[in-house]
């Protein structure tokens, strides 16, 4: 009777402490089991798999979410009009959950499924565990749109990391390019640089190298954290008591802290102009920035839920936006989603080129294709920087709230701050 | 730093230098009371049931969000509407979420709190969308005022006069109403008040309410401040809310809300007034001294009995 | 007899670390040989997270006093090694600003178990110098101030781009730790946290856990007992945040911070604060949940509705607490076999009998 009742509470016990491992086990190996076995790239007629591994849940998700959506659409179109050397393109999209171990995790799964591309998150660090996971079987890993220069450098995912992102570095030079070009009145900068992330720091960075190797002075500098929970009212106070040294203020951050920034500088009665960069833009700024006057952002394009006016291939533009709309049912944040699309035409120019599906032969062709065009600018690969080399894009000007078409531009020259960026130097601009 | 400025500016300088200590003060005191507000609420529900609640956050990314879908409606509409809801979410989660938890240990409430901020977050992540809303200011409430050269937004001003009014009546609500009555009591001693026969319920889901409606206020404040909404909105305010909450004393309504107050306008002001350099590192040093005053006060700093331990 | 007794005595000792060490080892096997690859990584950050885990356990559990604060102590761990291994040349490059005082890393390169075991006495050193007012803390205001020590620390790693490249991301960290040295590292961490809690310095603290008066009046010297427990644990976080860092190799300040603690506070308090059986059992019920609801939003759902995992994660995480305040395990560490409590209506039945035979004994 003892030893029998023992004995029940002992399975009652085991079947409680290990019954969720069991049960665990069980619906994990099957559903691992489904893996492996077919294969989505090879030879043969089947679709040709690209595989996603990206947020679609946590912090990471506002930045993967839509050039995610556009990046499928441009899969669609591709495939309704014929596919790639005949064969349709397939994609799975698994969610990093913007955690890192999943993001390698998927990736795992998804070359053990046979993808031939592995896509990854909008962000180099959460991005590389995927990256090197494919790194490691020679199949080319693309990011939607890190614009860290990091992950243009083959030094560091290696030959087959890749971004979409035209690159922080980018952005700063292309502010102050155009500033030195169009405003030579505008001779002292006050520069903001948020410290909250590496994007923010490196427009900001590169904003100053370049703007003084422009012959450029920096009369002010001052620090905030972004994010969130922006109050820089500290900030502003001391900004005011150096408006009458410098002509404009240049704002190195992210939204929506980038906005809000904005919006409280304004506030506080400061109205020098304001130049900001492409995260620091978008229908958030609209919301958040209200009617702001005088701000500048350097997004990829004038999207028409928010910016007037006719940038380069506007056509292609406002047909991408209307496109997305019709499919998704929600309109265009900001111009992250043309580096999604783009990299559509990027992976069926690649698997064109090398007129193969095997991974390390498209990483090959990204390099040596040259000049791809994308929605409303040209770019290309090269061998030393793995990132749109050459992409356009626009300065947006902010009037009474609504953005302005104001000028059509792309970094002309990129200097070395010492952080081993590989795509420094005279930058290559891709014919169009 | 001061050699390096032209000459010909320091007389600018100096008068600027007055107005800065004058515009941080206010700037720090209109923060510091939203922190104190903050702060009032997570002592009444630390005290009356020992819940340190990390979902109060959550009632703000609420109150945000309302804010957001009704920001094109009248502002008395947006107003009401915002507090209510708030205040309903806030009872609702007692309901579901702490009840059934009344007499787990401060240590299991404290997460299954992480739970319930963790599901709503991914909740407004599902529904709402991860990208940060925005919601326009009103013109007429962030433009600043030039009093005597300083310049003060009204926002800063209605923020101040309408924490101060709420903490007014709230402090007389505990002390003239028979709910309020039976509520400090449950906060001096639970136990003690349950057997002298308040209704448990009742006074819990007061306390709730009234986080509620406090959460509704803080949120409809700091989002006209700050302009957007995202699913994380509520994290960085709470933090600070509650590292001052206990400074001050989470055992006594009073000492938290005083706490709060410090430590909010604290680190508004050190980052005002500390050089650039080192402004980066406000968060070290106030949070160093949170270290110091715990160790010197470890009930905090206003309390008048021991804080009760989880 | 005797002998026998003896023996039962010692096989009770090892009973509850060997069970831990046969369930990790089952995890360790299904991942090796019956998972398919996606899980290798999914099952080595468990292992990792154990480690982690079982840190904060050493001293949450034995002293009662919820810590927020040992992610930091990670975070120190995982950029110490990483220093320490980053190849010479590659430090040499990107670390140019390293403050002199430190200069002397840049020279350094140390093998992965070395600088692991490096890393791990710098957290302890660091917990000892910040022990003294952390410990004299109780309650609220203790885990308030280990909460200050994250918020300081990640503070620190963020804005001192000098030696941790701040927001930017480490470059160059060797990826050595594989499946097979983060599972070993877990067994050694149960041993530690195991041995701890059996040892005489853990059962003081303990006591002043049940009842801190009561362990002063029997001379138990409060403060220097949990020292003795925090350091321990800043040992095995400093650890278990190297093996994490050898692991993800490229990684921020950010890591380090709200998130981590809030996974790794949950998994505990889910497992059962008080017990090393709990810290385990949490892992790894929680990492088994998430997976299977991932399995189930991947598979069946298609992915259709990102985000319901994380829901009726929540869910059920509040289900557990609401059935089990005290945790999965209700914080008692796995019981020897013949000790094993009966089915509750058993003893119930049981007791009633008891009673019922009392009442005749009485007529």
């Amino acid at each position: 009777m003892e030893s029998k009742q023992t004995w029940s509470g002992r399975l009652r016990r085991t079947a409680r402490l290990a019954g969720a491992a069991a049960l665990a086990a069980g619906v994990v190996a099957c559903g691992g089991a489904e893996g492996g076995g077919e294969s989505g790239g090879g030879d043969g007629k089947g679709p040709i798999l690209i595989g996603i591994s990206a947020a679609k849940t946590g912090p990471l998700s506002p930045y993967d979410g839509q050039p995610g959506n556009a990046f499928l659409m441009r899969i669609d179109e591709i495939n309704k009009a014929g596919g790639v050397n005949g064969r349709k393109l397939e994609t799975k999209w698994l969610d990093t959950k913007s955690d890192k171990t999943l993001s390698a995790s998927n990736a795992t799964q998804l070359l053990n499924e046979g993808a031939v591309a592995i896509i990854t998150t909008c962000d180099f660090d959460f991005g590389s565990p995927a990256a090197f996971q494919a790194q490691a079987k020679n199949v080319p890993a693309i990011s939607f749109c890190a614009s860290s220069p990091k992950n243009a450098t083959p030094a560091i995912i290696g030959k087959y990391g890749f971004s979409m992102g035209t690159g922080s570095d980018t952005e700063g030079v292309a502010a102050a390019e155009w500033i030195a070009e169009e405003h030579p009145d505008w001779k002292r900068a006050y520069v903001l640089k948020d410290t909250s992330i590496e994007y923010a720091k490196a427009t900001a960075d590169y904003f100053s190298a370049r703007w003084e190797q422009l012959g450029g002075q920096i009369t002010g500098k001052d620090t905030f954290v972004g994010g969130e929970n922006v109050d820089i009212s500290a900030q502003v106070s001391r900004a005011k008591g150096k408006v009458g040294q410098a002509d404009f203020i240049y704002i190195g951050s992210w939204n929506p802290g980038g906005s809000t920034a904005v919006r409280q500088l304004r506030n506080a009665g400061i109205d020098l102009p304001l130049v900001g960069n492409q995260s620091s833009d978008g229908k958030l700024t609209q919301e958040v920035a209200g009617k702001v006057d005088g701000y500048y952002s350097t997004p990829l394009a004038c999207i028409p839920s928010y910016c007037e006016g006719e940038g380069q291939d506007q056509d292609a533009v406002t047909k991408f936006a209307n496109d997305f709309k019709a499919k998704y049912g929600e309109e265009l944040s900001s111009s992250y989603p043309i580096n999604g699309y783009d990299l559509g035409t990027v992976l069926k120019e690649a698997i064109e080129t090398a007129k193969s599906t095997e991974p390390a032969k498209i990483a090959t062709a990204m390099e040596t294709m040259g000049t791809v065009k994308g929605i409303n600018s040209t770019f290309q690969f090269t061998k030393e920087c793995h990132r749109p080399v050459g992409q356009n894009r626009i300065i947006l000007r902010w009037e009474n709230g609504q953005g302005q078409f104001e000028k059509q531009v792309a970094a002309k020259e990129i200097p070395n701050i010492g952080d081993s960026n590989p795509c420094a130097g005279k930058q290559a601009v891709a014919s169009k | 730093m001061a050699s390096r400025r032209p000459t010909s500016d320091s007389e600018s300088r100096q008068e600027h230098t007055i107005q800065d200590v004058i515009q941080t003060a206010v700037d720090s005191i209109s923060y510091g009371a939203l922190y104190a507000l903050m702060a009032l609420s997570l002592a009444l529900l630390f005290s009356v049931m020992g819940l340190m609640n990390f979902a109060y956050g959550e009632l703000i990314m609420v109150g945000g969000y309302t804010m957001f879908i009704l920001r094109d409606d009248s502002w008395v509409l947006l107003l009401v509407i915002t507090i209510v809801v708030v205040t309903v979410i806030s009872v609702l989660m007692e309901r579901i979420a702490f009840r059934p938890l009344r007499d787990a240990s401060p240590n299991t409430l404290l997460v299954a709190s992480f739970a319930v901020s963790y599901g709503l977050q991914q909740l407004a992540y599902m529904t709402v969308g991860p990208i940060p809303k925005g919601v326009s200011p009103y013109p007429w409430l962030v433009e600043s005022l030039d009093i005597l050269g300083i310049s003060v937004s009204r926002l800063s001003i209605i923020t101040f006069v309408v924490t101060i009014a709420l903490l007014i009546a709230v402090t007389a609500g505990l002390n003239r109403t028979m709910l309020g009555i039976q509520l400090r009591a449950s906060t001096e001693d639970f136990d003690m008040a349950r057997l002298v026969g308040v209704r448990a319920n009742r006074v819990i889901v007061a306390a709730f309410a009234i986080t509620g409606v406090l959460a509704g206020v803080v949120a409809l404040c700091y989002v006209s401040r700050s302009g957007s909404v995202s699913p994380t909105l509520g994290q960085g305010p709470l933090l600070v809310a509650f590292v001052g909450g206990v400074i001050g004393g989470l055992g006594s309504l009073t000492g938290a809300t005083i706490g709060g107050f410090l430590l909010g306008a604290a680190v508004t002001a050190l980052q005002a007034t500390l050089p650039t350099d080192l402004s980066s590192y406000t968060t070290l040093f106030a949070f160093s001294a949170v270290i110091a005053i715990l160790v010197l006060r470890p009930s905090g700093l206003f309390a008048r009995r021991a804080v009760r331990e989880a | 007899m005797a002998t026998a007794s003896r023996l039962e005595n010692l096989a009770r000792q090892l009973w509850v670390p060997a069970v831990l060490w046969v369930l990790l080892l089952i995890v360790y096997f299904l991942a090796q040989f019956v998972l398919s690859a996606q899980y290798t990584g999914i099952v080595l950050n468990l292992f990792i997270t154990t480690v982690l885990v079982l840190g904060l356990q050493v001293f949450s559990g034995n002293s009662g006093i919820l810590s927020f604060g040992h992610i930091a102590f990670a975070a120190l761990g995982a950029y110490l090694s990483a220093l320490l291994t980053i190849p010479v040349g590659i430090k040499r490059t990107t670390f140019l600003e390293m403050p002199g005082f430190l200069k002397w890393i840049l020279d350094v390169e140390m093998g992965t178990l070395s600088s692991t075991l490096v890393s791990g006495l710098f957290a302890a050193v660091v917990a000892l110098i910040v022990a003294t007012p952390i410990v004299r803390l109780r309650g609220v205001p203790a885990g308030i101030a280990t909460l200050a020590l994250l918020v300081i620390v990640f503070t620190f790693n963020i804005q001192t781009t000098s030696i941790t490249r701040g927001t930017s991301t480490m470059i160059g960290v060797p990826a050595t730790t594989t499946i097979s040295s983060a599972f070993l590292w877990a067994l050694v961490a149960v041993v530690v946290a195991f041995a701890y809690q059996a040892s005489r310095r853990g059962m003081r603290l303990r006591a002043s856990r049940e009842n801190e008066a009561a362990a002063r009046s029997v001379g138990v010297n409060v403060p220097f007992e949990r020292g003795v427990g925090w350091v321990l644990s800043a040992f095995l976080m400093g650890v278990g945040g190297a093996l994490y860092g050898h692991y993800i190799i490229a990684f921020s300040a950010g890591e380090f911070y709200f998130a981590a603690t809030f996974n790794i506070v949950l998994m505990l308090v889910i497992g059962g604060l008080t017990s090393v059986s709990g810290a385990v059992v949490g892992v790894i019920f929680i990492t088994v949940v998430k997976e299977i609801l991932r399995n189930i939003e991947n598979g069946a759902l298609d992915g259709r509705y990102p985000g319901l995992t994380e829901l009726v994660l929540a869910a059920i995480l509040i289900f557990v607490l609401v059935k089990r305040p005290r945790g999965l395990t209700a914080g008692h560490e796995i019981p020897w076999p013949r000790d094993w409590a009966m089915p509750r209506w058993a003893s119930r039945r049981r007791g009633a009998a008891a009673a019922d035979n009392q009442v005749a004994d009485v007529t």
